[in-house]
């Protein structure tokens, strides 16, 4: 064997095609320029501030220990917040997601809308929510609660009814056979089905929301992410490192249960 | 022998093609017919039509006298209370056990609330066990269904019929993916079910030999009609 096939066995392409392509190609490029140019990319900027980097990086050794009591309870409330705001928008999601699933409402009177409804609400970030919701509810950890719920529920909703859509047909089918009704047949067959991919879904949602909502903080939502924004405002180095340490601790632990959970389920 | 179900003129079309043109069949109680047929012949798309889960474009179900053709959707749950089927891939909730997918025979009976929590009541487990064991699967009550051979799923499946009581069993070529001993203990089961519960068994096979060793009437589908007609 020579490792070649005989040209006849490949199919040529044509001008046409050759031609899209490199037109495509060019598009591509000048579109990438224009994005750098946009985000005003700037590289010697990046270079004349690495002193500045380096000179609040030395000042932040050593990390201030003094009130790891407190900024350790702010990180609780920043996980109580992920872990409330989750379950909040799993329970939304809960409907939205049956309204949404093609094989479980075949009406598409009630299953635009509800589509329409998940895309606006997992289109909007949980910051911009709890920025509005600050201004409603007060300053503290519920604007952010009800921030990453409102995310949570669209996006979840949505992961969780692509997920019905792609259940094994032939099991409702049967189920359907018995004669049994609609709710049954969701429960008892479909349910037992997806539980393992939606129940992943949900804890891969706790996981980016804890994560989500160490930033929610600079928005006045309170939680780790306030005092990070607090100690940056105030050139608190050393106490911003104890913070970051203690965020990368926190993220790297619901990380650890949400994955050893998740690989418990399949 | 009482007549359970009579189907008359049923007609399908898809994408302009039609698949079941004027098929009509009819099935007593006692009796095993077998419809035999190539692949592409119109078997499957009969047995969806009879079940409604395909609607026909024209003809007439008649189900222990109820005209199926036209029923809404909660009368027609009812009537499938009645109607057992046995899919050929089986179609069970593979992460359930034996036992539980033996209890989808009962989902009808069962008030919602023990659905929802799926505890059934000791009627009903007793009703789901006893069809396990008619099927020889006594000892396999708690398995989950994908930890099943292929023989013993559809052992289920047929347990799962039987437990929901009905009177007519449709089998869509059950043991099409089973090697031959245990397709002829699957079709044995099924013609016996015939004389000890007095069930109609209509089933469709692909082997000629397994037609003419259980059939009580054999009918030949071509083209999406039903051919012919006679006693195996």
């Amino acid at each position: 064997m020579n490792g070649s096939f005989p040209p006849t066995l490949r199919r040529p392409s044509t001008f046409r095609e050759r031609l899209a392509f490199a037109v495509l190609l060019v598009l591509a490029v000048i579109g990438y320029a224009l994005c750098l140019k946009v985000a005003q990319v700037d590289f010697g900027r990046l270079w004349e501030g690495l002193p500045r980097l380096a000179r609040w990086a030395a000042r932040a050794w050593p990390p201030d220990l003094t009130e790891v009591g407190v900024l350790s309870l702010r990180a609780a409330e920043t996980v109580a917040m992920g872990t409330v705001g989750t379950s909040f928008g799993a329970l939304i999601a809960i409907p939205l997601c049956l309204l949404a699933a093609r094989n479980v409402t075949p009406s598409s009177i009630l299953r635009l809308p509800a589509r329409g409804l998940l895309n606006a609400l997992r289109g909007i970030d949980s910051f911009i929510f709890a920025l509005i919701l600050v201004a409603a509810v007060g300053l503290g950890p519920f604007a952010g609660v009800l921030g990453l719920a409102l995310h949570a529920a669209g996006s979840i909703a949505k992961l969780w009814s692509e997920t019905l859509e792609t259940a094994e047909p032939g099991p409702v089918e049967a189920v359907t056979m018995s004669g049994a009704g609609r709710l049954k047949v969701i429960r008892y067959a479909l349910l037992p089905d997806v539980l393992p991919s939606l129940s992943s879904i949900t804890l891969y949602f706790w996981e980016w929301s804890v994560r989500a909502s160490t930033v929610l903080g600079v928005v006045g939502a309170g939680g780790i992410g306030q005092e990070l924004k607090n100690s940056v405002d105030l050139l608190a180095f050393d106490r911003v490192l104890t913070i970051l340490v203690l965020i990368i601790v926190m993220v790297t632990v619901i990380d650890g249960i949400s994955g050893w959970l998740r690989r418990r389920l399949t | 022998m009482t007549l359970l179900l009579t189907a008359k003129g049923l007609h399908k079309t898809y994408k302009g093609r039609a698949v079941l043109g004027d098929a009509s069949v009819n099935l007593r109680s006692g009796e095993f017919v077998a419809i035999l047929g190539a692949s592409g012949s119109g078997k499957t798309t009969l047995f969806r039509c009879l079940t409604r889960l395909v609607e026909p474009d024209a003809g007439t179900i008649i189900f222990e006298g109820r005209e199926l053709v036209g029923l809404r959707s909660h009368a027609l749950a009812k009537a499938r209370r009645r109607m057992g089927v046995v899919f050929q891939q089986f179609n069970l909730v593979r992460r359930l056990s034996a036992m539980e997918n033996v209890l989808v025979g009962r989902l009808a009976e069962a008030p919602l609330w023990r659905v929802m929590l799926r505890h059934f009541g000791d009627d009903d487990l007793r009703r789901a066990a006893a069809a396990l064991s008619a099927v020889g699967l006594a000892d396999h009550l708690h398995q989950r269904a994908d930890t099943l051979s292929g023989g013993q799923q559809q052992r289920v499946a047929i347990a799962r019929a039987l437990a929901q009581e009905s009177r007519v069993l449709l089998a869509d070529e059950p043991v099409a993916s089973l090697d031959p001993e245990t397709a002829a203990a699957i079709l044995s089961l099924l013609r016996d079910l015939t004389h000890t519960a007095g069930l109609g068994v209509l089933c469709t096979l692909h082997q000629p030999h397994l037609v003419e060793r259980f059939a009580d009437r054999v009918l030949t589908m071509e083209g999406g009609r039903v051919t012919s007609l006679s006693d195996a």
